[in-house]
């Protein structure tokens, strides 16, 4: 039974179509993996055991299949809204909600017929690119215990990655999705900015908070996708995964990165374009000098919405707020509102700088999706209470932030060309997920089935 | 206080009763240097002529 967890997300749903197995035999599965290990059990802030067993049972037992997700066992960050639970955000005990509707996203894969086995660690407040919460701790590494698993998805991405779900929901405001996924060896989507509706999703930033899926491969992101998406219906994205639209890649100049990448993950990218080349692959260089200032105009929308957001909780309750993450919340607070309305400006003009300048040109940008790979638990214990952790973590989602600011859709591939704990950076145009899908799925086959 | 040189710590302190200890002050004045510092053409990429982010989603929307 055990190795019903080692297919994907789409092969799973494949055997549930096809009577091969039951929901509530992949549910058991699930549950039992989750429950063998402390690692594995650590990955859920509250584990919805019972629940997810009887509605198993139910779905055993209904008629016809209730869509593409039908049995499939699924867990999501522990931040969107569901009656009669506790949203913990990985807070203080004082903040988390209770009693809020059904958070939209979650209700749209409830549709399709999976199954939500629980609620997964982030980051606190889902803030902060290494996976640490002042209240939770930091989760295990699935590869390395050692080693952090990013954030502030890192539950999804952990969870995915030990194999005890088949795919996990995240939100990435400056690179939330993206770095766990690296970190950890799965696939993160951030689609493009306002796709996933967010209603019952606890706020970040309203501007940059984008709903997206983190799995095994890029077809199971399209799929989870495609649930998301109710307007689009009839399975667009992962149809057109299919699709034989040739893809020109366009390799970022690393003269434009805001900042330098480690040795490892510089050679990790150089390995990849050559295996790009090698396979006959459109490849040409593109340049975005602009990177650094993007980065900067997301931090202030950002920090001042996230500012705005918790104002009271600062005002009051400081202290049951992590130092790392209060302090980012202060600084939003204090910058001026003109410099914010400048800044949700001045998107407009840079989106159509790149629209004229990289995607007259290419279709997607390739860059490594953070300048390190990740690094040790006791390294960042050893910075944690000190300002210095807040430069550690601004160089962990270095490359990120520009495509939130943006809007446009972005994903995290892992390689096999790559280190462990590389992961590929892949952008395209605003409401381009399809071809970011497909490209990514080109991209994928060259290195598996 | 006079608001033409007040630091960023000092706009806490006006607009939200937040006093913070000289280092978190400290720290608190540099990181939002750090960002302000990163901007400093910011009213020059911005043309008149551009609409807003609102309408260009909108019609990014149609065309998606």
């Amino acid at each position: 039974m055990g190795d019903v967890l080692d297919l994907d997300l789409c092969a799973a749903a494949g055997r549930v179509a096809s009577g091969t197995i039951s929901p509530s035999e992949l549910v058991s599965a699930s549950l039992a993996r989750i429950e063998a290990a402390p690692a594995a059990r650590a990955c859920f802030l509250r584990l919805d055991r019972d629940e997810a067993v009887a509605r198993a049972d139910r779905l055993d037992r209904a008629g016809e299949r209730k869509g593409r997700l039908h049995g499939v066992p699924l867990a999501h960050k522990d931040i969107f809204s569901l009656p009669a639970k506790k949203t913990t955000f990985s807070a203080h005990a004082d903040f988390h909600l209770e009693g809020q509707e059904t958070a939209s996203a979650l209700a749209a894969l409830d549709s399709a017929g999976a199954v939500n086995i629980g609620a997964l660690h982030l980051s606190e407040f889902a803030m902060g690119p290494a996976g640490w919460s002042e209240h939770y701790g930091f989760l295990e590494n699935p590869r390395d215990p050692s080693l952090v698993t990013g954030g502030s998805s890192s539950g999804s991405a952990a969870a995915v990655a030990r194999r005890l779900v088949f795919g996990a929901l995240g939100t990435d405001t400056g690179g939330s999705i993206r770095i766990p996924a690296a970190f950890c060896g799965v696939v993160g989507l951030k689609p493009t900015w306002g796709l996933v509706p967010s209603f019952g999703c606890f706020p970040v930033s309203n501007s940059l908070d984008t709903i997206g899926p983190l799995a095994r491969t890029v077809r199971d992101c399209a799929r989870l996708l495609d649930a998301l998406v109710p307007d689009r219906p009839g399975g667009r994205y992962e149809r057109g995964l299919g699709e034989k639209r040739p893809i020109r890649f366009g390799v970022l100049d690393p003269a434009g990165l805001p900042a330098a990448p480690d040795t490892e993950v510089a050679d990790s990218f150089e390995r990849i374009v050559a295996a790009m080349g090698r396979a006959g692959l459109e490849v040409r260089s593109v340049r975005m000098d602009d990177l650094a200032e993007l980065s900067a105009l997301s931090a202030v929308i950002f920090l001042t919405e996230a500012g705005a957001e918790h104002a009271a909780r600062l005002h009051s309750a400081r202290e049951k707020i992590g130092p790392q993450v209060a302090e980012r919340l202060l600084q939003g607070l204090a910058y001026p509102g003109s410099l914010y309305l400048l800044a949700r400006k001045a998107r407009e003009t840079h989106l159509e700088t790149l629209r004229r300048s990289v995607f007259s040109q290419v279709d997607v940008i390739l860059l490594p999706t953070s300048p390190s790979l990740p690094p040790r638990r006791d390294e960042y214990d050893k910075w944690r209470d000190t300002g210095a952790i807040l430069d550690f973590n601004a160089r962990l989602g270095a490359y990120t932030p520009a495509f939130s600011f943006l809007g446009v859709p972005a994903l995290s591939l892992p390689a096999a060309e790559g280190a462990p704990g590389f992961g590929l950076q892949m952008v395209a145009d605003i409401h381009r997920d399809d071809i970011l899908l497909q490209a990514a799925r080109t991209l994928e086959s060259l290195w598996g089935p | 206080m006079s608001q033409r040189h007040a630091r960023p710590r000092d706009m806490l302190a006006f607009h939200y009763g937040i006093v913070l200890p000289d280092d978190a002050g400290d720290r608190l004045d540099r990181g939002v240097a750090r960002v302000a510092g990163q901007l400093p053409g910011l009213l020059l990429q911005i043309s008149p002529g551009v609409p807003g982010f609102a309408a260009q989603r909108i019609q990014a929307s149609k065309d998606g």
